[in-house]
């Protein structure tokens, strides 16, 4: 059986005025249906562009020049826009860092998720309807009180919140795969456990695949099966996470894992680590 | 209806100092009109001290505008030298005419800069938005009179497609009974569709004049408010989840991008309502703006000080209005602020 998600040998270019700049340059991974799978590397390394191409979102300045994606076997780079568009939020759903951000500022929190669901009905679902099913999904995903929330703009909900919100979003139509994005960057440490425990617990409940795209080695290790690690638009290292920690064999994984704050260790310190600065912030 | 009301009376003040600095503008203008309305060259100092006298010139400048203030909380607005008719008369008059113009060139304006605006935002750096960045930089170069005349005379001179450029009407026809005072509303009522569309004729190349002013910042204002809608992370995430490019557009990316042009509006409108004196001069148009100039070379004060704050009383209003319907689309927006 296919993979659920198969990138294989991407590439990216950025038209720049000084020629092309590779932003993607030979990628390759797989993701099986329900698997996490953690895109780890720093800034500039291109695992938000990943995401990007998977979704065929990418900025108007970039170029797909080879590879394929391919989604339960059928290859995304070759959909056209309109079958894309049903992909969207539907098959695949994408969260992105500033949820408050990602929420029209001047709609009501419960129309925009109404949006999304109405756009994939086919204009069979009415408002009315729609807005039933979100409460509900609302208070399934632990969000209190749904009727009020749906009510308000974002400018009148926390940043957490509105992350909650766009997590129950990316669930609403039962998509096949998450691509979150730094979902929790933008959060304090205590609000970022709550949404990543969030998160991956709906996704593993409901057999959901998750594409988790972080610069944070440790969070990755807690929350995903298998990590795979960037660098310069390809996958330098890939395993299960806790086989990074103990014997990472690229020379650039070393270095990440040497880079977090708590100096060298394996994960299971690494665990007891978060755990006791969680305990802390608390 | 408290935020109106409180709205207008904290715009009391402005009202005031606009009253103050015409009052001292106006009288400090060279031209005396005691010797302007006596009744010959010829007069002798006896006739002009007895005009100077009458018209309440001989009095001190403080007494003199204590006066017209009494008058204003009286809702009057003095007399007119050179109609002989009461101010706030002529202004029923002739108001209808001006606003009519107004709105029609200011409709003019937004329903050119509005489309290209949002058709430049979506074709960035493409032909398309080569050419309105060409049309805003000339129209925003270009003074509305002197378009008035390119028009008249490409129009009205060389291709004789216009009607000609002068006045509310053709000669040949008889204004209809006055209800509202906007000539095209009053035809209709009176039942002549073909009277409104000749009246209605009249007013394009003024308006077309007067919407000159507009195009150029609303075209911009609204290419940039579109682009940094179709940029945001809210459109992002829209496309993210698959919504329709309708969708996007209608309830993501233009109400967002309206509200910085909805302010641009609101000063551009007011800036027409000022600068609709030289073009209603040039076409001959009887609105406050041609009987404010010629008030104003004919040294009569009452109806320049009239228009001034008439203007400026629009100019609240229309300030009022913008902030209103900016609340309404933008919940975070409180008018009490």
């Amino acid at each position: 059986m296919d993979p659920l998600l198969q990138i294989e040998d991407l590439a990216v270019r950025f038209d720049a005025e000084d020629g092309p700049v590779r932003v993607l340059d030979g990628l390759s991974l797989s993701l099986g249906r329900g698997e996490c799978l953690a895109l780890v590397g720093e800034s500039g390394s291109g695992k938000s562009m990943t995401g990007l191409s998977v979704m065929r979102l990418l900025p108007p300045q970039a170029r797909i020049a080879a590879g394929s994606v391919r989604l339960d076997g059928s290859d995304l780079l070759r959909a056209d826009e309109r079958a894309m568009r049903r992909i969207r939020g539907r098959r695949v759903a994408m969260i992105f860092q500033n949820a408050k951000a990602g929420l029209n500022p001047i709609r009501r929190v419960g129309d925009t998720l109404c949006d999304i669901l109405i756009a994939h009905d086919g204009g069979r679902l009415t408002r009315r309807a729609a807005r039933g099913r979100i409460a509900a999904l609302l208070g399934q995903i632990g969000i209190t009180d749904p009727e009020r929330r749906l009510e308000a703009y974002p400018s009148q909900l926390s940043g957490g919140l509105c992350q909650r919100i766009m997590i129950a979003a990316a669930f609403a139509c039962s998509p096949e795969l998450i691509i979150a994005d730094e979902p929790t960057s933008a959060l304090d440490v205590t609000t970022q456990k709550l949404v990543m425990d969030l998160l991956m617990a709906a996704c593993r409940e409901r057999g959901v695949a998750a594409l988790f795209i972080t610069h944070d080695l440790a969070l990755a290790s807690q929350y995903c099966d298998r990590v795979c690690v960037m660098r310069k638009g390809r996958v330098v290292e890939e395993g299960p996470a806790g086989r990074l920690f103990t014997a990472p064999a690229a020379a650039y994984t070393r270095m990440l894992i040497d880079a977090l704050p708590a100096g060298k260790g394996t994960a299971q310190e690494w665990r007891a680590a978060i755990r006791s600065h969680a305990g802390m912030s608390s | 209806m408290k935020v109106v009301a409180f709205r207008l009376l904290g715009a009391l003040p402005i009202l005031l100092g606009v009253v103050v600095v015409t009052f001292a503008l106006v009288r400090a203008l060279p031209g005396d009109p005691a010797i302007y309305y006596a009744s010959s060259p010829s007069a002798g100092p006896d006739e002009i001290r007895a005009v100077r006298q009458q018209l309440g010139l001989d009095r001190g400048w403080l007494e003199q505008f204590l006066i017209y203030l009494h008058a204003l909380a009286h809702g009057q607005l003095g007399q007119s030298l050179l109609t002989g008719q009461p101010v706030l008369e002529d202004f029923r008059r002739l108001l209808p005419a001006t606003i009519e113009l107004a709105a029609l060139g200011f409709a003019m304006g937004v329903g050119v800069a509005l489309p290209l605006g949002v058709l430049a935002a979506f074709h960035r750096g493409g032909a398309l938005d080569q050419a309105c960045r060409a049309v805003s930089s000339t129209t925003a170069a270009m003074p509305g009179f002197f378009f008035g005349l390119l028009l008249i005379y490409l129009l009205y001179y060389l291709a004789g497609i216009a009607p000609e450029p002068i006045g509310r009407l053709p000669g040949s026809d008889i204004p209809p009974t006055r209800v509202t005072g906007l000539m095209t509303v009053d035809a209709l009522i009176e039942g002549d569709p073909g009277l409104a569309w000749r009246a209605f004729c009249k007013m394009l190349l003024p308006a077309a004049s007067m919407a000159i002013f507009a195009v150029a910042p609303l075209l911009r204002m609204m290419r940039g408010a579109m682009i940094d809608a179709l940029d945001s992370d809210y459109v992002m995430t829209a496309r993210a989840f698959g919504l329709t490019r309708a969708r996007i557009l209608i309830s993501y990316a233009l109400p967002n991008a309206m509200l910085p042009v909805l302010a641009t509006m609101g000063m551009v409108l007011s800036t027409m309502l000022g600068a609709n004196v030289m073009i209603e001069k040039l076409f001959a148009w009887p609105g406050i703006g041609a009987y404010a100039i010629n008030a104003l070379l004919g040294v009569d004060y009452a109806p320049v000080q009239a228009f001034v704050l008439i203007v400026a009383v629009m100019f609240v209003i229309l300030t009022l209005v913008i902030d209103l319907l900016t609340a309404a689309i933008d919940p975070r927006v409180d008018v009490n602020g």
